[in-house]
């Protein structure tokens, strides 16, 4: 997959997501974005990490959350999409069966 | 312009208390959030709700407006009163947020200014990045596909004023194999920085249009094939379409080893979903075929006796 190439070292990251350092070492603690690498300064963050930074960093803000909330919220709106998805699916197969 | 009521937005009472301000704000944001909302209309209600409570969150900011509230009648344009001066204390508070951007009603109240918090200080600002859905047909997946796709950029002047929109049209190469909710990133094509910043990039995220034959598991397409009763028990040749190339015949059985004996084609995956057997022998980026059982709509004319199964 293309998404795997990009990848961005923490000061990268921490300019297109613009959030401090220190709230990105909150986040990692958090497991809500889980880069390779051991130390801060060897992680590497996928694009798709950036989008989940940026959307917890709104829920953060907007909602009030703590980041333990927002971890939670995140895994949970992640469920609801794969249900929404798998549902979307089986229907999808299901009329396939009823057009016959 | 209108008035904007912000404690009917957040459905208070002119006296509620802070506490009760708060209570207001954070379930509505919770029920309207377009990250967690799929309300229609989300995203602009959610910012007039952030608008509300910006503005009476602040005990300055809230006994202004109140200030104000007794110079607005209902039904009427709203005009400042006279001499009224924006305060300037439109300070924002979210960061690249969604509700960042406020209402007339809100700039001809507080002002414009002071936007970003470090407005007026001249700072490097890198610019927004931009996320589009791009839908993409299943067939346009299998080559290189070169699309053009149009979008607007946000702008802003170094003070944090919106500028008007910029309208751009790219021609994107998308690769060959792509999945479905895949980020295909195009740096620089973002939104412009402000004073002298780097652009943003425009992310394009994948969305495959449905297929009117094909489903999508993983890196397998998925092809159903509705049999009937008998063609299942006594097998049946069927034609089965492929998203790229003429259609293959294929000798089939829904349940039992003639269907498996398909399977033993190296690039295909024959699965019964009446009795749930499937081969082992799946290939990355293979076409799966799946005989089901379906009753025509029209029974046959000779009906199997019923009572048929005790014998």
């Amino acid at each position: 997959m293309s998404s795997q190439i990009l990848q961005l070292d923490i000061h990268e990251f921490c300019l297109c997501a613009e959030l401090p350092q220190a709230v990105l070492l909150e986040i990692v603690e958090h497991g809500i974005v889980e880069p390779c690498g051991a130390t801060p300064e060897q992680w590497r963050f996928s694009s798709h990490a950036l989008s989940v930074a940026k959307r917890a960093l709104r829920l953060q803000v907007e909602l009030q959350l703590e980041w333990s909330g927002v971890a939670l919220a995140l895994q949970l709106l992640d469920e609801v999409e794969h249900l929404r998805a798998e549902n979307s699916h089986l229907r999808r197969r299901l009329s396939r069966f009823e057009q016959q | 312009m209108d008035f904007k009521d912000y404690y009917k937005v957040l459905g208070l009472e002119p006296g509620a208390d802070d506490k009760a301000v708060k209570t207001a704000y954070r379930k509505l944001a919770r029920k309207y959030h377009p990250d967690v909302s799929k309300e229609a209309d989300a995203e602009n209600k959610f910012k007039e709700v952030a608008e509300a409570y910006e503005v009476l969150k602040s005990a300055e900011k809230r006994a202004e407006y109140d200030e104000l509230r007794k110079y607005a009648e209902q039904g009427r344009p709203f005009e400042p009163p006279p001499g009224w001066q924006p305060s300037g204390h439109a300070g924002f508070t979210g960061g690249n947020s969604a509700g960042s951007e406020y209402s007339d009603f809100f700039e001809s109240l507080f002002g414009g200014a002071g936007r970003f918090q470090d407005a007026g200080r001249n700072r490097v600002r890198r610019g927004q990045d931009v996320e589009m859905a791009l839908p993409l047909l299943l067939e346009e997946t299998l080559a290189d596909e070169t699309k053009t796709i149009a979008f607007q950029l946000p702008q802003y002047s170094a003070d944090g004023q919106p500028l008007p929109a910029i309208s751009k049209t790219l021609n994107v190469k998308i690769p060959p194999g792509v999945s479905n909710g895949e980020r295909i990133r195009l740096k620089g094509q973002g939104a412009p920085g402000v004073g002298g910043g780097a652009h943003g990039d425009l992310y394009l995220i994948i969305h495959f249009v449905p297929h009117p034959l094909f489903d999508v598991e993983g890196h397998n397409l998925v092809l159903t094939v509705p049999l009937a009763p008998w063609e299942a028990a006594l097998g049946s040749q069927v034609t089965l379409p492929t998203l790229s190339g003429p259609p293959i015949p294929k000798q089939g059985n829904g349940c039992g080893s003639k269907a498996r004996g398909c399977a033993t084609k190296p690039a295909s995956r024959v699965t019964c979903m009446h009795c749930s057997r499937s081969s082992s022998r799946l290939k990355p980026t293979s076409l799966c075929v799946r005989y089901g059982h379906s009753w025509p709509s029209k029974p046959p004319s000779i009906r199997a006796r019923s009572g048929a199964s005790d014998e």
